[in-house]
């Protein structure tokens, strides 16, 4: 019996190590880096997708893309007339962009969500954005001959990141498509004849888009919302414009009064350094770098609580008030938190603090 | 009076038995298994994000169960069969015995199916379950074949590989929103004792202690190492839990199924972009002592109570586990089956207190007889 069972193990072995083998190598494969969908009316909506080719010529490999578009109901109709149109097997897993457009996200983009979620093959890290214009003409146009559209989207997008604009990416919308008392936001996308621009913040009401702010404004979002490393803000101050670079901002949300007549302070404390001006030497008043800090902080005050306006205008909540509060309170009644947000008070106190003034003074 | 012993167990030599220390991998590679996968969308049902104190309770009891089982154990000096026979006689004792069986038996079910489940949604969704459940059950019938010292031998592997697996909670931490886990405890106490309930099937494996204290030399210094691995359990679950409830909202940690499976979508390596793949191949490592251990458990007993080869037992249990899991086709059912499990099993263990009461009652009559 033992005999039988050791001469049995290394076939074993092998059946086992060796299933794993599939024989779908990438040329065999259609992967799709970014899927665009745009709205067409009320039932349809149009969905692009762009693929990689790799073709080998004696003078060496080249890779071109490929685009494949197809209208539908539902997301899994697209999916298949899309797959009608290919030659090889289209593999979802390597998305890293999913656009939508302006129109379709307006019209709530839920059920695009809930797809990308329930997929085991999709990570969370995807990048989702909203289109201002047709997501099919971006993707379809090409801006770079050493760089594919996925990868110079995807490109704009984390480098923006790592700079003035908030993290967003796919667990981060979803996180606050689900959480109690926040709302999610996207990055807006435009498309310019050679090239893309990040317009401004889209921000959602859970699934539909509802409001948008310039990009010149998400830096004074992304101070409200997390601590940053990086990003840039001008200050005009008697005439002259100063450039202050922050090297690491905090914010801390305090809950000043609790559930009935909420009230919040938003605490913000920002280290910069000075990296240019207009005016060629900074005067020698020793005071006028607390000057200068002091109009920093009213400067951002009212461009956080004009933003914080317009927000509770809209009645969106995407710095998560609503799920501070849950945090600090007992007994959190959502219900009851979602009629008064509106009237919320909320306060914001900007600390700015100017280390430097770089190497010439 | 004084009966004849009837545990049987002297007859064991040394050289199938193992040291106390093991029995710390015994422990806690039984208790962690498939469950440990996706247990925090359950316990969140009733508890909330103050679950993490039901795992703490949960892991309270356990120690108390597990003191209790060694009391069982020491009283008789023998196994489960043995207690049984001395308490309710030879019919009654073995028919309680083998219902014992059957439960290690749908515990290893269980186990098996769920984890084949795991695969069909996660990596190959046409896996051809009958296939691949009957490899599977090959390796683990080699395995329970070869004995309890093989047997402890994976246990010892599965703990070690497993391990490393836990350093990958650093990429969740990355993102974590530590304001989920506050108001502390803002739950009645009713709320959280349910979600102990539902926690205390995620202990699930020191009963298995009941079949193989036999088998463990100087038992009486293996206590410790037991506890200990009992409490190792505990904490594991206890960070497991956190690190998800960091990283997922309220609302969405209860429509994802397996939530440490998703954890791991995040994980980003060099050589390797999508490292669920690689933590579900290496969670194999992690059941198998499960289903090994569980399958040889569950051949034991028949083999005490009947005097049945053990081998003959394993074989017939690997056709019924083979056509069972088989059978089982869908998410629906595999749940139904997991739910099953769980209320059972919360069974088994509200059975070991009693049988301690019933156990200690006996022992002070017989004394004030003698």
């Amino acid at each position: 019996m033992l005999k039988i069972i050791y001469r049995f193990v290394p076939i074993y072995i092998s059946i086992c190590v060796l299933a794993g083998c599939e024989i779908n190598s990438i040329e065999d494969v259609a992967i799709i880096q970014i899927a665009g969908y745009d709205y067409i009316d009320e039932e349809k909506f149009r969905g692009t997708v762009s693929v990689p080719e790799f073709s080998r010529f004696e003078t060496g490999s080249t890779t071109s893309e490929k685009y494949f578009t197809a209208t539908g109901e539902t997301l899994k109709e697209i999916h298949a007339k899309l797959q009608g149109k290919s030659s090889k097997p289209l593999i979802h897993g390597k998305v890293t962009v999913n656009l939508y457009n302006e129109e379709l996200a307006e019209n709530d983009i839920s059920f695009l969500l809930d797809n990308l979620l329930r997929d085991a093959s999709i990570g969370r890290e995807v990048y989702l954005a909203v289109v201002d214009g047709s997501s099919k003409n971006m993707i379809e146009t090409e801006y770079s001959e050493s760089e594919r559209t996925a990868r110079y989207i995807n490109g704009i997008i984390k480098n923006n990141i790592e700079e003035n604009f908030p993290t967003t990416n796919l667990h981060d919308f979803s996180y606050a498509y689900n959480a109690e008392g926040m709302d999610g936001f996207l990055p807006l996308l435009k498309r310019y004849s050679d090239h893309i621009d990040i317009q401004g913040i889209a921000f959602f009401k859970k699934g539909r888009f509802v409001h948008t702010v310039p990009f010149s404004d998400s830096f004074v979002f992304k101070i409200m919302k997390e601590n940053m490393k990086r990003g840039n803000r001008k200050i005009e101050y008697e005439n002259h414009d100063y450039i202050i670079e922050n090297i690491g901002s905090g914010v801390k949300y305090h809950v000043v009064r609790k559930m009935e007549d909420p009230k919040f302070r938003v605490e913000i404390n920002l280290d910069g350094i000075l990296n240019e001006t207009t005016r060629f030497k900074l005067p020698q008043d020793p005071k006028f770098l607390t000057k200068l800090e002091g109009k920093l902080e009213k400067d951002l005050e009212e461009d956080c609580l004009n933003m914080l306006e317009e927000f509770k205008e809209k009645n969106i909540d995407p710095i998560g008030f609503g799920n501070v509060l849950k945090s600090r309170v007992r007994g959190f009644d959502y219900d009851h938190w979602k009629e008064i947000y509106p009237s919320a008070d909320i306060e914001v106190d900007v600390n700015v603090e100017i280390l430097e003034t770089g190497i010439t003074s | 009076m004084i009966r004849p012993k009837q545990s049987g167990t002297q007859a064991l030599s040394e050289n199938v038995k193992v040291s106390p220390t093991l029995v710390f991998f015994l422990i806690h590679s039984m208790q962690v298994g498939i469950g440990i996968l996706g247990f925090e969308r359950y316990i969140v049902k009733d508890a909330g994000y103050d679950a993490w104190v039901s795992i703490l309770i949960g892991g309270v009891i356990m120690h108390i169960l597990l003191w209790m089982i060694y009391h069982i154990l020491e009283d008789s000096d023998g196994d489960l069969v043995s207690v049984h026979n001395d308490i309710f006689g030879k019919f009654l004792g073995g028919l309680f015995s083998i219902i014992f069986s059957f439960y290690y038996l749908l515990l290893t079910l269980t186990v098996i199916r769920t984890f084949v489940e795991v695969v069909q949604v996660w990596i190959f969704p046409r896996l051809n379950v009958w296939v691949f459940t009957f490899l599977f059950l090959l390796l683990a019938y080699y395995f329970a074949a070869g004995g309890f010292r093989i047997v402890t031998g994976m246990c010892l592997f599965s703990v070690i590989l497993g391990l490393p697996i836990l350093a990958l909670k650093f990429y969740p931490i990355q993102y974590a929103h530590l304001e989920n886990l506050f108001p502390v405890i803002d739950h009645t106490l009713i709320e959280i004792l349910a979600a102990t309930k539902t926690v205390t099937l995620s202990y699930l494996g020191i009963e298995l202690l009941l079949i193989y204290y036999p088998f463990i030399k100087k038992p009486v210094s293996s206590k410790k190492w037991a506890h200990h691995g009992v409490f190792f359990t505990t904490l594991l679950y206890l960070v497991t839990a956190l690190v998800s409830f960091i990283y997922y909202s309220e609302k969405g940690i209860q429509s994802v199924i397996w939530p440490t499976i998703s954890l791991w979508k995040i994980v980003e390596l060099p050589f390797v972009e999508r490292f669920e793949y690689v933590g579900i191949a290496l969670w194999v490592y992690v059941i198998l002592p499960n289903i090994c251990l569980a399958l040889w458990a569950a051949s034991r007993i028949p083999r005490r109570v009947f005097h049945f080869r053990q081998r003959w037992v394993l074989i017939l249990y690997f056709i019924i586990l083979y056509i069972a899991s088989g059978l089982l086709k869908d998410r629906e059912m595999i749940d139904t089956l997991n739910d099953w499990t769980g209320k059972i099993g919360f069974y088994v263990l509200l059975y070991i207190p009693i049988l301690f009461i019933i156990q200690k009652a006996m022992k002070k009559a017989r004394k004030r007889h003698a």
